[in-house]
């Protein structure tokens, strides 16, 4: 999330909350329209009209998904709103000198907007697509340790999403173990939001047999009756199930 | 093994309490320290990782525990007076090891364990493997079926990793010691039940280490050790060695430790039994690993 002054986290909070309950909806089928055009509404404080644009950066490719996955029109409002997100929030460029990534921020940032022009390029926004972020240096891979990783790849749950695919994607699919492991504490410490993002990660190849087993849909299932009515958690699952060949729920 | 120097300091905690006949000791706290302190020491002879001082005290703090028990004439008499209890024989089971035996107690255990109904005594599933090891301990020739009382465990369930609780890691980590006679016969762990613990090992000693329940984690890496192939988990170690006192008890948890000596006792006395234990294999597996190479 970028440094942003001004408006309490609250109203921020609030927006990115409200933007993910109409995406779930649109994606479970109970809202029949969507679209991005609301978030540039001139309603309420600047500090909500700012907070508005800056949730459709926050979700990033995720505020895409109703047109992505559960077939609503994308048009050029939607198009519009998604670039005045960009240009009121940018995104520092990688800087290829910068040699201190300790906390991978930058990198997790570059690989969520490669995946936002992903999805930009197949709902047909011209000059959307990004080259692949890489960071010599910075770890977003499984050697860093099951434990690190997970922390890392529940940031990028975004990338997630059924369509994308990557070397994140490959590390994924060849190291579920260390996937699964990261569900199990992170539901096990009750940190539902992450354990539903990880399980997003393992979702999103469909339910592959492992050895020991591990299902992930028990773990969505479980998540939508203990964990709360958190509309971003609800985000997670609902993508997640479309990567398991449902329709979001 | 500055944990075993703390149980031997401890002796006297560990002492049954004097002058009270069998039929008045209660099983939890009389007994069960006792007997745990005579599995500590059991191990330790078993695995005659010898060398340390601490691997010096097994074999006479074995001998303190026999007398407590008055060369087991408290666990016989025990025994006879609840028959269908069980506790007795799996106390007497961990001295089989220690070179003492009660003539007339073996007598009365063969014939109680070759009962109908000592088949069915109810009790929770890894229960059912403690009394199954103490009897293949005894020598006894009536043992149920282990893959059988296996599969009635959580763990012979291999469920969902995360479907799991405080408690029912302590039902998994007993199924493992019992099954594996702890860590003699890590061949008994079948490999799918091998593969589990592998996978899952790693993210319950997380969520433990996090939470400094080092009793628990204790036996998390007991259970490691219990493998063919421990993992080792090194980090866990170095927390635990972090965790200890220097004088060797290792906390149960979070929790201060209380300054009065019984007290302190009482409360932490289990996870230094753990830590000793632990200690002992994982010296013995490092050992039995560099021998090989």
């Amino acid at each position: 999330m970028p440094v942003i002054s001004g408006p309490p986290r609250a109203v921020y909070a609030t927006a990115v909350e409200t933007l993910a309950g109409s995406v779930v909806r649109a994606l479970t089928g109970a809202d029949d329209a969507f679209g991005l055009a609301g978030q540039l509404v001139a309603e309420g404080s600047p500090a909500e009209c700012r907070a508005r644009l800056a949730a459709v950066r926050v979700l990033g490719p995720d505020a895409l998904a109703p047109f992505a996955l559960a077939g609503h029109q994308f048009g050029p409002e939607d198009a519009e709103v998604v670039e005045t997100g960009s240009q009121m929030f940018p995104t520092s460029e990688l800087d290829p000198d910068a040699t201190d990534d300790a906390d991978n921020t930058v990198l997790v940032r570059a690989l969520r907007d490669w995946a936002t022009g992903e999805v930009l390029t197949r709902l047909g926004v011209a000059g959307s697509a990004r080259v692949y972020p890489a960071r010599p240096g910075a770890s977003v891979g499984p050697d860093q340790g099951w434990l690190a990783w997970g922390g890392v790849l529940a940031q990028l749950s975004p990338l997630a999403t059924p369509g994308l695919d990557g070397p994140l994607h490959a590390d994924a699919r060849r190291y579920r173990l260390d996937v699964a492991r990261g569900v199990t504490r992170a539901m096990l410490r009750r940190d539902y939001l992450t354990a539903a993002r990880l399980a997003r990660w393992l979702a999103s190849g469909g339910e592959v047999p492992m050895d020991p087993p591990f299902a992930v849909e028990p773990v969505l299932r479980q998540l939508e009756l203990v964990a709360g009515p958190d509309p971003r958690l609800r985000l997670e699952i609902a993508i997640a199930r479309y990567g398991l060949g449902g329709r979001g729920r | 093994m500055r944990a075993l120097g703390w149980l031997d300091a401890a002796r006297d905690h560990f002492a049954l309490p004097a002058d009270v006949p069998s039929d008045r000791l209660r099983p939890n706290e009389d007994i069960k320290p006792l007997g745990e302190l005579a599995l500590t020491v059991s191990i330790a002879i078993r695995e005659a990782a010898a060398g340390s001082r601490e691997a010096q005290l097994a074999p006479a703090l074995a001998a303190f525990a026999w007398a407590q028990f008055r060369d087991g004439d408290v666990l016989y008499e025990l025994q006879r007076e609840q028959p269908i209890e069980t506790f007795p024989t799996e106390t007497y089971a961990w001295f089989a090891r220690t070179g003492h035996r009660h003539p007339r107690l073996d007598e009365l255990v063969a014939h109680l364990s070759g009962l109908r109904a000592a088949r069915v005594t109810e009790v929770v599933p890894n229960r059912a493997l403690a009394i199954f090891n103490a009897e293949r301990l005894l020598g006894l020739p009536h043992r149920g079926d282990p893959a059988a009382l296996t599969a009635r465990t959580w763990l012979g369930g291999t469920p969902e990793p995360w479907a799991i609780d405080f408690f029912t890691l302590y039902a998994v980590t007993h199924a493992v010691f019992h099954l594996t006679d702890w860590g003699a016969r890590a061949d008994d762990l079948p490999p799918h039940l091998q593969t589990y613990l592998h996978a899952w090992l790693p993210a319950w000693l997380e969520v433990y280490l996090e939470a400094g329940q080092w009793d628990l984690v204790g036996e998390l890496l007991i259970v490691d050790l219990c493998l063919t192939e421990p993992d080792c988990h090194p980090h866990a170690w170095e927390a635990l060695a972090r965790a200890q006192q220097p004088d060797g008890l290792l906390p149960t948890g979070p929790e201060r430790v209380p300054t009065d000596a019984a007290k302190a006792f009482r409360e932490h006395y289990h996870p230094t039994i753990v830590a000793a234990i632990a200690g002992t294999l994982a010296v013995s597996r490092r050992i039995g690993a560099q021998a090989t190479r």
